[in-house]
């Protein structure tokens, strides 16, 4: 009777400990994580709808994700996005360990390994002990994509001596050694730029505009600047940026672009062929007008707009007030 | 499954019990790291452990002199017992110890190409200090000063920023080799260039009027009373083209004497002007003159690929306390279609070492980046092949007696800086280096630190971690003029 009694005691006493001491939401952001390095993307993406985050860094995840489907300049806006914060995470000495450590999976995913690598150095310094197995690899696989064999191995050979990731070790340091590559290597090595550039660390813009240049099919570059700008209400350098690379992909105008567009073509009173030559679907143009309609209408009330246009770019446009630090 | 067992178990015993036998000789020098085959070493040394990159289940490795020998057993790598390794050096001196590796590897013994160690009676001053830090280009979390002796594995942490508001600081340099004549720049809020001269600590503000910066590059007068500094406007950026990493320029540098007894700053109009950056200041080792690096101001980054430095020197008078006005040039950036920066100049004043990069100011990411030295009497330059490896070498400092001088090398992965030693004989020949021995040679395969700015010095130096956190946090800055 005593025994039970003290195990629901300490069984409660348990819950209550977890429940004051436990961060619920890292917990969630740390699931977003673990979703995103598995390469879960529609998982992330679900998690994301489901925890309804107001978190930058949770923000960050589900972006990338996606990006990685091809549906960042579709479903942006779907998800809290604080401006353009959420798309590249700051890498600067006021920011938490855990932020640095994460900061370089967008560069490595967009193909900028110099940025990936020097975040991921950075996340490992960071990390407690400054010694991270996660970072280790991220630094081992930025320079196999480098072609950097001598700094791929050093970092291999060290995981190679770890339980959990001498398997993962040795087949990259096959690859290292290989000399035919496999189909990641080639897809990566891909992305890197065919020259060079000065850049400051955190100068995003011209890091993200040098990768479109260099690349202009490196899709995730090119919506990662994109995205940026629209979520920084820069509707000129969108526009300057869309007519210089985004007109010339082959895919549907993705929703975002396209509500973007109409906000730009209309304002400046643009001509019917204008229009016309964006391929905006028809449906869109309608909703367009309907907002356009229901803005008079109700004189500018954020209340009546949201429900049907809370998610578009319109609305954003509208009502979203960017704060600058 | 037991009897498997035990005959797993007896039959590692018989391994390690059991003398090299049917040994098959091959013609090959063992493949061991650190690269130690036939290099030349002073007599000072700790013991050059290694280990083997093939995995054998076991080694025995013999060291033999004149007289004596150790024999040395191990899995994949060896610990020499200083003791032993300590007479083998002393009786050995000018002489060289051959080395002899018998390795059992796939059930077979074979025995390598012996190669030597050449023990030189030329002692190497027996500290060194480096900067411990995680290459991540810019890093403001974790930096430790240390200094080790290099006769044994002992090594001591000299400064932390972690005691010191997790602030940056910069190499630690010497005066003539001398642990009472030291400094080091600490930076924040509270810092200061902690100046170390006969056993008293001193923090000094070295911005003055007019200057763009502190003091950031410098060197020791000989006679201990003046400092030669640059001041420099850095800035680091990203390349973005595959291994090419950080590239850090001055977008404006000048170059100033301090008295540090009267705590002044002496100049030049011309060595603080707008249309020049100077840098990397040393005084000659008579005190006359003051080598520094200086080029043309371009548009940058955009030309950073012209950015190139030439070697000057001006006069100095130690008595007046005054720069002179006459600049030579000693190597023509444009002629040798290089960048020359961190000079060193020799303690019997016959050499000027210096690191040679494609272009701008900062070699350490740059892989051509090598050493070079300039014999001061005739102008010869020697390319130093046998010193320089495949990727950056610089960041050198001279042994007081001018034989041997250390360098950090990125040699063996790009990445992570290491001390390397090489001997200068009194032809002025140059022989293979060698890196600094570790207790366990597998120390530099594991570590994720950078050994940056080595510099030799001939005894300990009178602080520690606490004084230096004592002085950051209680000690006003004293301002120079």
């Amino acid at each position: 009777m005593l025994v039970s009694t003290l195990s629901i005691v300490f069984v409660v006493l348990l819950l209550f400990g977890i429940k004051a001491n436990a961060n619920f939401n890292t917990e969630k952001i740390l699931s977003l994580e673990n979703e995103y390095n598995w390469g879960n993307n529609d998982r992330v993406i679900e998690l994301s709808r489901k925890y309804d985050l107001k978190s930058r860094n949770a923000t960050y995840f589900t972006n990338m994700a996606l990006a990685k489907k091809g549906r960042l300049a579709d479903d942006l806006l779907e998800f809290y996005q604080p401006a353009a914060s959420g798309l590249i995470l700051p890498v600067v000495p006021d920011e938490n360990w855990q932020t640095i450590f994460i900061s370089n999976e967008v560069f490595f995913l967009m193909g900028d390994m110099n940025l990936a690598q020097h975040s991921a150095m950075l996340g490992n310094t960071f990390s407690p002990s400054q010694r991270s197995s996660r970072m280790i690899k991220r630094l081992a696989e930025i320079n196999l994509i480098n072609e950097d064999s001598a700094a791929a191995n050093k970092y291999l050979q060290m995981l190679t001596n770890t339980l959990f990731h001498k398997k993962w070790a040795e087949d990259r340091l096959a690859m290292n050694h290989a000399s035919a590559s496999n189909k990641w290597l080639t897809e990566k090595r891909a992305q890197i730029p065919g020259t060079d550039t000065l850049r400051k660390s955190n100068d995003y813009l011209a890091s993200l505009n040098f990768l479109v240049r260099q690349k202009p099919d490196n899709l995730i570059a090119l919506d990662y600047l994109l995205c940026n700008h629209l979520l920084n209400k820069d509707l000129n350098a969108f526009r300057k940026v869309y007519d210089q690379y985004g007109r010339l992909l082959k895919r549907p105008v993705p929703s975002i672009y396209s509500e973007a567009l109409l906000i730009k073509l209309y304002s400046l009173q643009a001509s019917k062929e204008e229009f016309t030559s964006y391929s905006i679907s028809p449906q869109k143009i309608n909703e367009f007008v309907a907002y356009t309609k229901l803005f008079d209408q109700s004189k500018g009330d954020l209340n009546a707009l949201k429900e049907r246009f809370g998610k578009s770019y319109w609305f954003y446009y509208h009502f979203a007030t960017i704060l600058k630090k | 499954m037991r009897s498997h067992i035990l005959s797993i178990l007896v039959g590692l015993v018989l391994i390690s019990c059991s003398k090299p036998e049917n040994v098959k000789l091959i013609h090959a020098f063992p493949p061991i790291y650190p690269d130690y085959i036939d290099v030349t070493i002073p007599v000072n040394i700790a013991p050059l452990n290694f280990l083997m990159r093939n995995k054998p289940d076991k080694i025995v490795v013999t060291i033999k002199g004149i007289n004596d020998s150790i024999i040395v057993n191990g899995e994949q790598k060896i610990e020499i017992p200083i003791k032993e390794w300590k007479a083998l050096l002393d009786s050995g001196q000018g002489k060289s110890l051959s080395v002899s590796v018998t390795a059992f590897l796939k059930g077979q013994w074979i025995r390598y190409t012996p190669f030597f160690w050449h023990v030189k009676s030329d002692s190497i001053n027996p500290y060194l200090s480096y900067r411990l830090i995680e290459p991540g280009y810019e890093v403001w979390n974790k930096i430790q000063l240390v200094e080790r002796d290099i006769s044994s594995f002992n090594e001591r942490v000299i400064a932390d920023n972690n005691v010191t508001d997790g602030n940056c600081m910069n190499c630690h340099i010497y005066g003539n080799q001398n642990s009472s004549l030291s400094m080091f720049h600490l930076r924040g809020k509270k810092g200061g260039t902690i100046l170390n001269k006969d056993g008293k600590l001193r923090k000094i503000n070295t911005k003055g009027n007019g200057m763009i910066s502190n003091a950031v590059y410098g060197n020791f007068h000989p006679g201990g009373r003046f400092t030669v500094f640059s001041t420099n406007i850095i800035i680091p950026e990203f390349h973005a083209y595959r291994s090419e990493r950080l590239e850090v320029y001055d977008s404006a540098s000048d170059l100033i004497v301090m008295d540090l007894d009267q705590d002044k700053i002496i100049t030049q109009p011309f060595l603080s002007d707008t249309t020049s950056l100077e840098t990397f200041p040393v005084f000659s080792s008579d005190g006359r003159w003051i080598y520094y690096c200086v080029a043309n101001k371009i548009q940058l980054p955009d030309s950073i690929k012209s950015l190139k430095y030439n070697i000057c020197r001006v006069g100095f008078d130690a008595q007046q306390g005054t720069i002179g006005s006459t600049v030579d040039t000693l190597w023509n950036a444009r002629k040798m279609n290089g960048s020359a920066c961190h000079l060193k100049t020799s303690p019997d004043g016959k050499y000027l070492l210096y690191t040679v990069a494609d272009y701008g100011t900062f070699p350490i990411w740059h892989r051509e980046a090598d050493l070079q030295m300039m014999n001061l009497e005739t102008g010869k330059i020697d390319s130093l092949k046998i010193v320089n490896g495949p990727n950056s070498d610089s960041y050198h400092s001279w042994s007081s007696n001018s034989r041997w001088f250390v360098f950090a090398s990125k040699r063996d992965d790009g990445i992570y800086g290491k001390p390397y030693f090489c001997y200068i004989d009194s032809a002025g020949k140059a022989y293979k280096p060698f890196v600094l021995p570790q207790r366990d040679p597998s120390l530099y395969d594991n570590t994720l630190k950078s050994f940056n700015i080595p510099e030799l010095s001939n005894g300990p130096v009178p602080f520690d971690v606490m004084v230096i956190e004592q002085i950051y946090q209680n000690k006003e800055a004293e301002q120079v003029q």
